[in-house]
């Protein structure tokens, strides 16, 4: 709606993707003051350099993307299992603790693992420039 | 990755886990503001979450999905919209149909991350009771079952370490039994966690595996072949402890973990020229003589901040605090596993005050003995921090409060425990899952192998040369000249923690030649003499030759191959020699190959 809404203002010739992300950095920000109260919130000017420096990173999702889906093929069973839950089926961590039927910190822990296994893994992938 | 690389990822994983608390928000957002590489570190991650949360139905392919999310209504409505358009705006503009699509999904993945900056608390947003509950629980958990193995001691549980505990032990002031139920009950909490993942240890060392291990962690240094024979021919029931506990009494073993905790407080180059000889000497005295741990903090922190130069320590502390205002962030982290300046630890009360000491050695002892502690890095035991055996962790510290921090018992915990006495060979699958160096937790259900420090290279060497001429050791090894040696390899990056790079990739050969005044190129040969010297002709003196050296480096008899390998060099030798000075050459050829061996340079 507000891509919409602002259609106008977008200059032909110019990156359609960066003017959609500095829109939805805008968007971002008032999204946060309306929330404000709620939740833990970083920092405007931490934000803001975050976005500076994604603006700087290359395109690559999709490569990512694809790394993603290798390296999650390499997990562990159980580990998979847990990422399934987590992320698929929209659990919390201490939902996925009670469904398996283990301690809360251990399945923290484990998400925690299994993320930087993911992290490096990819991290790899993207340095060998396997994944094209 | 560096420390800040991996701490930034554990605050991330809290923040993403909405776990974080208001200080800990804080702190990953100076650190953001600070490096740039850990703003790419967070972006990678926030991408990584994002990912795996926007495309869970996509990306995660057949392999672990069943159902699509369903989160869509907690994303932020206005966002979604926009996303929504975008990407449909994508495919207007740009109108090949695959294309699209790739921008599409490429702009999704962006705007998640960035979507998830701002939203990430408003989805799956809980109180986070249940794991308080688990917390209380686990307490419980462990009051009950110290209650219990009081009851159930008399009960056999695994390993003969058990019983023999329970029967040896004659230092004054160690209640014997109370060492048999606290090494039952570090059993029991590590097998627990072999059951959880459904992996089975390891099967127990052999005694060639198991002697060198235990003289390389308590001494710092291999067995002679004397050493070995002795523990292997012996038929006492008892002695796995016996050895532990003559060789907690024994000069090296001070001597060994005065080295370490040099290396830790001052470093080993030495950067900011501390007396470093006193401060080796004090701690030499403080372990051998089995000084409370608590007792020895006071005294380096007191001297810390005390002027008057009397004793050895002030002196050397002193000095070290003129030149490094940080030390006393250094020694927070060393001695009390936090990041805050000890200003603020100061204000803790008495008791979390032990508490913190005692967590953070039984932590750092943990890991000197089985090559991972239960947090990484070892020193930071802050709350954001995972630990991999958080009850075990607990149970040893409030145990190393009770024994009066005493240092030589926690060494004797953990070196009688089931986990010490697992040979380094596994089934695969339970290999797979504990497998530390591939970052998984590490679950000690084998032992990890891991290269020697520089200082036990440097013993070892000396001892295999010596012990394979029959020579005495001389145990005033000099501990300048070992340092004078060391300082080679070690190159200084000059910050206030002692921040080093050791240059020091095993290779024997380079670092044997530097080791002056030792002229092991002459006392190679000299031992290979010496050897065959005596041996008998024929296969029988080829047997022994082969057997001495490999006793002698890896504390263990030659293996097939090995023996293969050296009969061939022997029979390609005894063309060209005389069979005496066939044999000579070889054995010394072999000598350099068995030192040269990763083996030789690993503790495993």
């Amino acid at each position: 709606m507000v891509m919409l809404s602002k259609w106008t203002q977008f200059e032909p010739g110019t990156n359609f993707l960066a003017w959609c992300r500095a829109i939805a950095r805008l968007e971002v920000f008032r999204f946060r003051r309306s929330r404000h109260h709620r939740v833990l919130l970083l920092g405007d000017d931490v934000v803001g350099l975050l976005a500076d420096q994604m603006d700087q990173q290359p395109d690559d999702q999709e490569r990512r993307r694809e790394a993603l889906t290798e390296c999650l093929s390499k997990l562990r069973i159980q580990d998979q299992e847990i990422i399934r839950r987590r992320y698929a089926m929209g659990a919390t961590g201490d939902e996925v603790a009670q469904q398996l039927g283990r301690p809360a910190n251990s399945v923290y822990q484990s998400l925690g693992r299994i993320r930087r296994v993911l992290l490096e893994c990819i991290r790899r992938q993207m340095a060998a420039g396997g994944v094209q | 990755m560096t420390g800040d690389q991996n701490h930034c990822l554990q605050l991330c994983n809290l923040w993403c886990e909405q776990r974080i608390s208001e200080d800990q928000l804080t702190e990953l957002q100076t650190l953001l503001r600070t490096d740039v590489e850990l703003r790419c570190v967070f972006l990678d991650f926030m991408q990584l979450h994002g990912q795996l949360a926007w495309d869970a139905g996509v990306v995660a392919g057949s392999a672990l999905l069943d159902s699509t999310h369903d989160d869509d209504d907690v994303v932020p409505e206005v966002m979604d919209h926009s996303i929504k358009n975008c990407r449909s705006n994508a495919r207007q503009s740009v109108g090949i149909r695959r294309l699209a699509t790739a921008a599409a999904m490429k702009f999704a993945a962006l705007a998640t991350a960035v979507l998830l900056i701002a939203g990430m608390f408003a989805w799956n947003w809980r109180q986070d009771q249940v794991a308080q509950v688990a917390d209380i629980v686990a307490e419980s958990d462990v009051r009950q079952l110290s209650a219990d193995v009081s009851l159930t001691q008399g009960a056999a549980f695994t390993e003969e370490a058990i019983a023999e505990a329970g029967n040896s032990v004659e230092s004054p002031g160690i209640v014997a039994a109370d060492d048999a139920s606290i090494i039952f009950e570090i059993d029991r909490l590590i097998s627990k966690t072999w059951s959880e993942h459904d992996i089975t240890p390891a099967n127990s060392a052999n005694d060639h595996e198991w002697v060198r291990r235990t003289y390389l962690t308590l001494t710092g240094r291999i067995p002679t072949v004397a050493e070995v024979s002795t523990f292997v021919i012996s038929d006492s029931e008892r002695r796995h402890s016996e050895l532990i506990d003559s060789l907690l009494q024994d000069v090296r073993f001070g001597e060994h973990l005065s080295i370490t905790w040099t290396n830790l407080l001052i470093g080993r180059s030495n950067a900011r020229n501390v007396d470093q000889e006193a401060l080796s000497r004090y701690l030499k005295g403080q372990f051998s003589n089995n000084r409370s741990w608590m007792d020895t903090i006071d005294d380096l922190i007191a001297a810390e901040s005390r002027s008057d130069h009397n004793s050895a320590t002030s002196l050397l502390m002193a000095h070290l605090n003129d030149q490094a205002t940080a030390a006393t962030a250094m020694t927070a982290r060393l001695f009390f596993g936090q990041g805050s300046q000890r200003t603020e630890l100061e204000r803790l009360s008495a008791a979390d005050r032990r508490y913190l000491v005692a967590q953070t050695m039984v932590n750092r002892t943990w890991s000197q003995i089985f090559g991972y502690g239960f947090t990484s890095p070892i020193d930071d035991l802050e709350t954001h921090n995972p630990v991999s055996h958080p009850e075990l962790l607990k149970f040893l510290s409030q145990a190393f409060v009770e024994s009066g921090y005493d240092v030589q018992r926690l060494m004797r915990w953990l070196t009688l425990s089931q986990a010490f006495q697992v040979s380094g060979v596994q089934d695969e699958t339970s290999y797979a899952v504990d497998n530390p160096q591939a970052g998984g937790i590490p679950l000690f259900s084998r032992t990890y192998p891991r290269p020697m420090l520089p200082e036990q290279v440097y013993d070892s060497i000396r001892i295999a040369v010596r012990s394979a001429a029959d020579q005495p050791i001389d145990s005033s090894i000099g501990s300048v000249r070992r340092r004078e040696w060391v300082e080679q390899f070690v190159q200084s990056y000059g910050t206030d923690e002692n921040d080093e790079h050791l240059a020091f990739e095993g290779n024997i050969a380079q670092a044997m030649l530097m080791m002056n005044g030792e002229d092991l190129q002459a006392a190679i040969p000299r031992a290979a003499n010496e050897i065959t010297r005596s041996v008998k002709q024929g296969s029988e003196g080829i047997r022994f030759s082969l057997e001495r050296i490999a006793m002698a480096t890896l504390n263990r008899k030659p293996s097939d191959h090995e023996q293969e390998i050296f009969r061939n060099r022997l029979r390609s030798l005894n063309r060209t020699q005389a069979p005496d000075q066939a044999i000579r050459i070889a054995t010394e050829d072999m000598l350099w190959a068995y030192l040269n061996s990763s083996e030789f340079t690993s503790v495993h």
